[in-house]
């Protein structure tokens, strides 16, 4: 699971809603003796695309024009997989590709059903952004009986799904948290600390995206004996949640934190504030507190910007996006894509937000 | 008066014995060191105000709670009942009530419910023409097994409560103010299945406030006074008077009504024409007038309570040519009809009446609060000085202001209901429904003299009753009501309470005559 | 102080007590004691930085628990859009910082009073259940978040005018901390002496009732969730400013968060029994056990687990002392 669209995952409440709202939706859209089209989608506001005119020639060409193809992800509601998403659709429309649009605001029940009507669709490949990373293996099995092809994005997929994928196509999770490692070396170096204590405020815990990234964050920071890593904790993608226990971590050790690691932006934008309410100093310049995220949003760059945050680390949506399309333009046009694709990811901090700032700012 | 006692029975063993029984709720004592015997084949009524005692003594025979202190004896053996199931298994089902019955499943899905003897999936062909004949033995002929209990009116509701306790083939039936909410047929009815009962060799423990029923059905007698067990006599020594003065320790004189008050302002005029309540009633017409009190008098369907609701509003789609103080009044919202000048007591006093969980004080005011109101606050002192005012009014001690409702008697709990509906100052209409429902024999009288100095304030009464005792008591003029329309309207100093419930019961006072003779 | 004599005279009268509420007040000893030794040995615990935290995540679902204690206790259950209409609000908050902080302020608890008020208004005058109508309400104003938004977070303008006292700290404690403690003092007063806040807790206590004595029903329905939507407003402009940032994102938890601390605090579902305090009180109680279990390092799962059975045993412990009290 992403970290920024897994950032959904803690809806409960409004996965219950949505859920509700897509029965009603559908009941309405039956009621009214419409077309029953299987792109009702959780927000009411599904997508229904046919290629545009312009199909490109490249990627396949010709081949890969009228053909099918479904996308189960994250929805509009959340802003890191609208963007994202419509970047894949984007450039598999422009290609000639029919797209349909299933958005399950990272509701695994809801996804499951999305993905058993594209399987009935019988489409030329489905894409799936795993709302759970488990629940959708038997649907995976299903796709697989039936002869579609499935591919994985995103996120690490679990074990068991991996031999029923045609291809996986996903961020470098593992790298975001080195990345995020790096920067609370860098930074708490230019203070000429060799040493202190680093806490970390996680996505949802148990996931893979969280696991992979918390495992090669720990193994990076690691290499400088002296800094202590003394506390994980679980912020579920939540800002506010993050703030609270960020908050509550500072009073635990009074105040004496030196480098804070939120796995996502906002996450380390809600540490930012709780160290501001608290009192510490933030970012080199101030000889304070060292906060990293490990994936990019808006409010990250401009934390970054203001000099309150030292860095960050790529998986900006668009980029990501744009890295899955030309792949299934290949995948589609016939020629084979390996099993793992691993987008490759970048460090972010205020030397190259000329490059960064700009992608990283589309949510 | 009462029914001769079978030879044998009076030295047959107690088949209940309780000694020295004392339960206290908090500083409360609800029944202090009470003794109480129960032969096999008597019916034995509970008799006593609301807090006597009676209810406690019926909740520690059923198993509800638990006493503090006394031994309970049943058939010979020490028994201590911790849940209602245990009572049941020694015997005694107890029929409440407050109705438990549910709606949604059929008779006899209900009378199988929580029988512990057996469980709920048990070959219905047995119980089938087990409950056949238990039905039948109540009258109830016409009700299939498998009619859903939403569709029976609330007296056969009460009917197959007491099925229920049947079934469970009890050796001692407690019924609870069973006749609270039937007709005179119904009561028949009850009465048979209780002599029934008891020629089979159980027993039944009568609690009820009529004394009349007590007197007709019971073989003997415990009065209860504050928790204490006063006497226990054969009821064929006692007359209705003796039965009052053993639970009031003395008989008050009922205070005579004295019209209209000299000093009172404003007198209501209310003209009431054409008035529909569908289904039910039709073309309802009736004029009242300040100082006056109307019964309306019939049975559970007679159009009375329904003739009320219409005139609070309460019925969305009644209709008719109603004026109050010469200014018309469209019907189907509480609000305009309150504002019209109605005000409406409800019969159903915990459901639709009190606040239960709320002070005597907050009850009293609960209607009054925009005219207590300044900018959104309430006015506290005012608020205060008003409810102490109508608690002095209907006589209850002040220092029960702050007292939650729900811990009071259901007597005083009706008190502070009406308290709340009697404006002392206003020409208004006030509409009772059974005014005294539930309530014992001195609070019965109390409540009738609120109401009669409400009347005296130029107020105009109209209330509904099934109670031909009520009735004749209350009202000084009557309107008998039989399936929906007015049998006839006449003043109380003419009438007779063969008339009425001629009129309550077949609608007509002519073949009544003819029955009689 | 005779209620608290009868109480304490109940709770001596062991003979009679039924042996569920016997174990039930054994557990709370139990879980009092646990509270009490815990916040004795652990690190960190009993500091003033520790307090202020506890009472800084107690704010903004406290803020939320104050408007659904109104709801509560005009026997209306609870509204499940309230998280979503502090997200709309935080959105709209942020955006209408354009027109100036007072403006967006004004403008933001409006949107969230009419939101309320619209909800109220149908489950008061057609007798609408309130869950399913909050449920729809939550969906649309999803609904038309996304369609307004484009489905992006909302950003506070360059040099947003004056917004960064809502996310500051007086005496070191947040702004909103202090926010909350006026609104549950305006809400205690505004329920205990003003007429719509009697006429509240009356139509909660029996719905019947209100309704035969002529009581405004639908206005204080209406009014009920009218004022639970100015909450989740303020909460919603209090978010907006601590994120800088707003989305559907930051409904988050707080509707179950909030209906918690209520329930915690003895609120009854059904109406007409509890009190803003008591509210408070419980999110509190729920915001120290969290931040307990948190410094001792238990998982999130835990934290979760406990939350879950605290609520659990209030409601059950609350349901018998109110059974026993009726009989």
């Amino acid at each position: 699971m992403s970290s920024n669209s897994g950032s959904f995952d803690r809806l409960w409440g409004r996965r219950r809603a949505v859920a509700v709202a897509a029965v009603i939706g559908a009941a309405a859209l039956a009621g009214c003796g419409g077309s029953s089209s299987n792109s009702t989608t959780a927000g009411g506001a599904g997508t229904t695309g046919t290629g545009s005119a312009s199909a490109s020639a490249d990627a396949g060409g010709g081949a890969v024009k009228g053909k099918k193809v479904v996308l189960v992800a994250c929805g509009d509601v959340n802003p890191w997989c609208k963007v994202y998403n419509q970047h894949i659709l984007d450039g598999l429309k422009a290609a000639g590709v029919e797209t349909t649009y299933l958005q399950d605001p990272f509701d695994p029940v809801l996804q499951v059903q999305h993905l058993n009507q594209a399987i009935a669709q019988k489409p030329d490949a489905i894409l799936v952004v795993a709302s759970d990373d488990n629940s959708i293996v038997p649907a995976a099995n299903k796709a697989k009986q039936a002869g579609i092809p499935l591919i994985n994005l995103n996120g690490r997929p679990a074990d068991a799904a991996v031999p029923l994928l045609s291809s996986s196509i996903a961020a470098d999770q593992a790298a975001l948290g080195t990345y995020a490692a790096q920067n609370i070396i860098q930074g708490m170096k230019a203070q000429g600390k060799t040493s202190g204590n680093v806490i970390a405020i996680t996505g949802t815990a148990g996931t893979n995206t969280t696991k992979d990234r918390i495992t090669a964050f720990k193994k990076e920071l690691a290499t400088v004996p002296g800094i202590k890593l003394v506390e994980v904790q679980d912020g579920n993608w939540d800002q506010v949640k993050t703030a609270k226990i960020a908050q509550q971590l500072f009073a635990k050790y009074h105040n004496d934190i030196q480098g804070a690691y939120g796995m996502a932006d906002y996450q380390a934008a809600g540490i930012i504030q709780s160290a501001e309410q608290a009192g510490l100093k933030l970012g080199v310049e101030n000889k304070g507190l060292i906060v990293t995220g490990s994936n990019c949003f808006k409010v990250g760059i401009d934390n970054i910007k203001a000099g309150k945050q030292f860095g960050t680390a790529t998986q900006a949506p668009g980029t990501e996006g744009d890295f899955v399309y030309p792949l299934v333009l290949k995948f589609l046009g016939g020629t084979e894509i390996p099993k793992e694709n691993l987008n490759k990811e970048a460090r972010v901090d205020k030397s190259n937000l000329d490059t960064w700032g700009a992608p990283c700012s589309l949510a | 008066m009462g029914r001769a006692l079978q030879p044998g029975l009076m030295t047959a063993p107690p088949f209940i014995d309780a000694r020295g029984i004392t339960k206290r709720y908090g500083p409360i004592t609800a029944l202090d060191d009470v003794s109480f015997e129960l032969r096999p084949g008597e019916v034995h009524a509970l008799l006593g105000h609301n807090g006597a005692g009676k209810s406690t003594l019926v909740k520690i025979l059923s198993g509800l709670v638990r006493p503090v202190s006394g031994t309970l004896t049943m058939a010979g053996e020490e028994v201590t009942l911790r849940t209602p199931q245990q009572a049941q298994q020694h015997g005694v089902a107890l029929v409440d009530q407050e109705l438990s019955l549910v709606p949604a499943l059929t008779v006899e899905e209900n009378i199988l419910l929580g029988n512990v003897e057996s469980p709920f999936l048990q070959r219905p062909g047995g119980s089938r023409a087990a409950t056949r004949e238990i039905l039948d033995g109540l009258g109830l002929r016409h009700v299939a097994p498998s009619t859903h209990v939403r569709d029976l009116a609330i007296g056969e509701r009460q009917l197959i409560e007491i099925a229920r306790a049947l079934s469970r083939d009890a050796r001692v039936l407690i019924l609870d103010e069973p006749t609270a909410t039937l007709s005179d047929t119904e009561i028949e009815h009850v009465f048979r299945a209780v002599r029934q009962v008891v020629a089979q060799g159980r027993s039944v423990i009568y609690v009820s406030h009529r004394l009349g029923e007590v007197l007709e059905l019971c073989d003997r007698a415990s009065i209860f006074r504050d928790g204490r067990h006063v006497e226990t006599r054969a009821v064929s020594e006692l007359d209705r008077r003796g039965l009052i003065e053993l639970m009031l320790g003395d008989v008050p004189e009922p205070s005579q009504r004295d019209g209209l008050h000299e000093d009172a302002g404003e007198v209501a005029t209310v003209t009431i024409r054409n008035l529909s309540v569908p289904p039910r009633v039709q073309g309802f017409d009736l004029t009242a007038r300040g100082g006056q009190i109307i019964a309306l008098a019939g049975q559970i369907g007679s159009g009375a309570s329904e003739v009320l609701r219409a005139l609070a509003g309460l019925v969305p789609d009644a209709q008719g040519d109603v004026s109050i103080n010469g200014k018309d009044v469209r019907l189907g919202s509480p609000r305009r009809c309150v504002d019209a000048g109605t005000v409406y007591a409800s019969g159903d006093r915990k459901g639709e009446g009190l606040f239960l969980g709320h002070s005597v004080q907050l009850n009293l005011v609960a209607t009054r609060l925009p005219a207590l109101t300044r900018w959104g606050l309430v006015r506290r002192g005012a608020a205060a000085s008003v409810a102490r005012q109508l608690i002095d009014v209907i006589g209850m001690d002040r220092k029960r202001m702050r007292t939650p409702v729900v811990s009071l008697s259901g007597g005083n709990q009706q008190k502070v209901f009406l308290g709340r509906c009697l404006e002392q100052h206003a020409a208004e209409l006030l509409l009772l429904e059974e005014p005294t429902r539930g309530v014992d024999v001195g609070g019965r009288m109390e409540i009738h003299d609120l109401v009669r100095v409400a009347a005296a304030h130029g107020n105009a009464v109209i209330f509904a009753s099934t109670e031909l005792d009520e009735v004749l008591d209350l009202a000084d003029t009557i309107v008998t009501m039989h399936a929906g329309r007015v049998v006839r309207t006449l003043p109380r100093r003419l009438a007779t309470s063969a008339e009425i419930l001629g009129d309550m019961t077949h609608g007509n006072s002519e073949s009544r005559a003819g029955v009689a003779a | 102080m005779t209620a608290i004599a009868l109480r304490v005279n109940q709770l001596l009268d062991r003979r009679s007590l039924p042996v569920a509420q016997l174990l039930l007040r054994v557990i709370t000893a139990a879980f009092a004691a646990i509270l009490v030794i815990g916040a004795l040995t652990t690190e960190g615990f009993l500091s003033v930085d520790n307090v202020k935290a506890i009472l800084g995540s107690t704010a903004f679902v406290g803020i939320i628990a104050v408007g659904i204690t109104v709801i509560m206790l005009s026997g209306n259950l609870f509204s499940l859009s309230l998280g979503t209409t502090t997200a709309v609000c935080a959105m709209l908050f942020l955006f209408a910082l354009q027109a100036g902080i007072v403006v967006a302020i004004v403008a933001t608890v409006a949107l969230g009073a009419v939101l309320g008020a619209a909800q109220g208004l149908l489950i008061g005058s057609i007798g609408a259940n309130a869950i399913i109508v909050t449920i729809g309400a939550g969906a649309l104003q999803e609904g038309g978040a996304v369609w307004a938004s484009g489905g992006s977070a909302v950003f506070p303008p360059k040099n947003a005018p004056g917004m960064s006292f809502l996310a500051d700290t007086i005496l070191g404690v947040p702004f909103a901390v202090y926010v909350l403690v006026v609104l549950a003092v305006a809400g205690e007063y505004l329920m205990r002496r003003t007429r719509f806040g009697r006429e509240i807790y009356l139509m909660g206590e029996n719905k019947r009732a209100a309704r035969a004595a002529a009581l405004p029903i639908v206005a204080l329905t209406a009014g009920a969730f009218a004022v639970a939507g100015a909450c989740a407003a303020i909460a919603g402009v209090l978010i907006g400013a601590f994120n800088q940032n707003a989305s559907l994102l930051v409904s988050g938890t707080f509707t179950y968060d909030a209906i918690a601390a209520a329930l915690v605090g003895g609120s009854v579902v059904t109406g007409g029994r509890g009190s803003i305090a008591r509210t408070v009180a419980g999110a509190v109680v729920i915001a120290t056990i969290s931040d307990l279990l948190l410094l001792r390092g238990y998982s999130t799962g835990v934290q979760i687990l406990v939350k879950g059975a605290v609520v659990l045993v209030v409601v059950v412990l609350l349901h018998i002392n109110q059974r026993e009290g009726e009989r």
